[in-house]
């Protein structure tokens, strides 16, 4: 007897049909050899009857009545559930068309609200920006017409006149300065 | 509506395959994924009962997994067995709340013999007597079953509940195949010292 050779592990493969070809002649000639062998085969063929008797589907767990029907029922209502793009497309569709379809009749149920609710709000709103527009035109102009006028009035025609001219406006408007705060300083001092 | 879908129609939904069933599902034919359901909700009930140790907690999760099914039904491929495939999300939810609910776990993996797990099983056709040592039996298997550390626990319920091939396991867990051959081998053994410690004898 040659226990050397002995592959415990292929006990479990021979008993549970998954050796074939030359593996199985093999084993089968090491079992003819091999009492340790054999004895572990016949203690492990006990175990396995016995957990496939108590194990077997035959003996089933309990379910409540429609069981079947109830989770189908769930499985098809469920919107996660739908399973190609095509059906996510299709649904995406409807609901689209859907939405338009219930604010158009909305719109529809709403019309003379809204109508109404428009024009109170339209004719004063636009009376108002009317009023602020011409407000803002007319200030403009008439800021534009009365810097023509005075640029008219103080700058005469030569560029070396009107080049005095600032100059000396520059100069007015230095000394005017200084004879103010001298003004002030006096007033101080006394 | 699409020919298979029309062809179904006028077959009993009881005897047309699950591929079938799930194109019908797809077409919106009304009762291909009842039927479905009815097929599958035993054993998916029971393996995820077996996995979280709650009956309530088990048929919500068992609902949630139904309707992931649904929700994922575009995206089977018909070349995979159905049951597998339905296996590995039930098996992604599984880990999922066990994974949300960790201390539950925790004190699954140190289940003792004074919890109560008492099966909310179906009859049989057996005596009083038998019944009763049928049950105190498998409750000691189950209990034995919940002791197993989770990773463990889950290939002996597809294996031996379930009666999925290796091939089918590797599909549902991602596992390698030697891990799963490897895993299942360590926890036969497992159980096996838990019934010698127990005294559990004739096994």
């Amino acid at each position: 007897m040659d226990q050397s050779n002995c592959q415990i592990d292929q006990i479990a493969s021979y008993l549970d049909d998954e050796l074939d070809g030359v593996a199985l002649s093999q084993f089968k000639a090491h079992l003819i050899e091999c009492p340790r062998c054999r004895a572990e085969l016949a203690d492990q063929q006990r175990l396995l009857g016995t957990l496939n008797a108590a194990l077997t589907n035959k003996s089933e767990l309990s379910l409540p009545p429609n069981f079947a029907r109830v989770v189908a029922a769930h499985a098809e209502s469920d919107m996660s559930g739908m399973r190609t793009s095509t059906e996510h497309r299709r649904a995406f569709q409807w609901c689209a068309i859907l939405a338009v379809a219930s604010v158009a009749l909305l719109g529809v149920a709403a019309r003379t609200y809204l109508a109404n609710l428009l024009r109170t709000v339209a004719r004063p709103a636009s009376i108002a920006v009317d009023l602020v527009w011409t407000t803002i035109y007319d200030a403009v102009t008439g800021l534009v017409v009365i810097s023509r006028v005075i640029s008219k009035g103080f700058v005469p025609g030569s560029s070396l006149v009107r080049l005095f001219g600032f100059l000396l406006l520059g100069f007015a408007v230095l000394v005017l300065s200084r004879l103010i705060s001298n003004y002030h300083r006096t007033r101080l001092i006394d | 509506m699409s020919l298979i879908a029309s062809q179904l129609a006028l077959k009993p939904l009881n005897s047309v395959v699950d591929r079938d069933l799930v194109t019908s599902a797809l077409s919106g034919h009304e009762g291909g994924f009842e039927e479905l359901v009815r097929r599958y909700q035993r054993p998916i009930s029971a393996y995820v009962y077996r996995m979280v140790g709650d009956y309530d907690a088990a048929l919500d999760l068992t609902q949630e997994i139904f309707i992931k099914i649904y929700g994922s039904l575009a995206r089977y491929r018909p070349e995979f067995k159905f049951s597998t495939w339905i296996y590995k999300i039930a098996h992604n939810c599984a880990v999922d709340y066990l994974r949300r609910h960790h201390g539950r776990e925790q004190s699954l993996q140190a289940g003792s013999e004074g919890d109560s797990y008492d099966l909310p099983l179906e009859s049989g056709m057996l005596t009083p007597e038998q019944e009763s040592e049928r049950k105190e039996r498998r409750f000691e298997i189950e209990t034995v079953v919940r002791s197993l550390p989770a990773a463990y626990r889950e290939l002996i319920i597809l294996r031996h509940s379930q009666d999925l091939t290796y091939e089918e396991i590797v599909e549902v867990t991602g596992l390698p195949l030697g891990t799963v051959k490897n895993r299942l081998f360590r926890a036969r053994d497992m159980m096996r010292q838990q019934f010698i410690q127990r005294g559990i004898t004739g096994i």
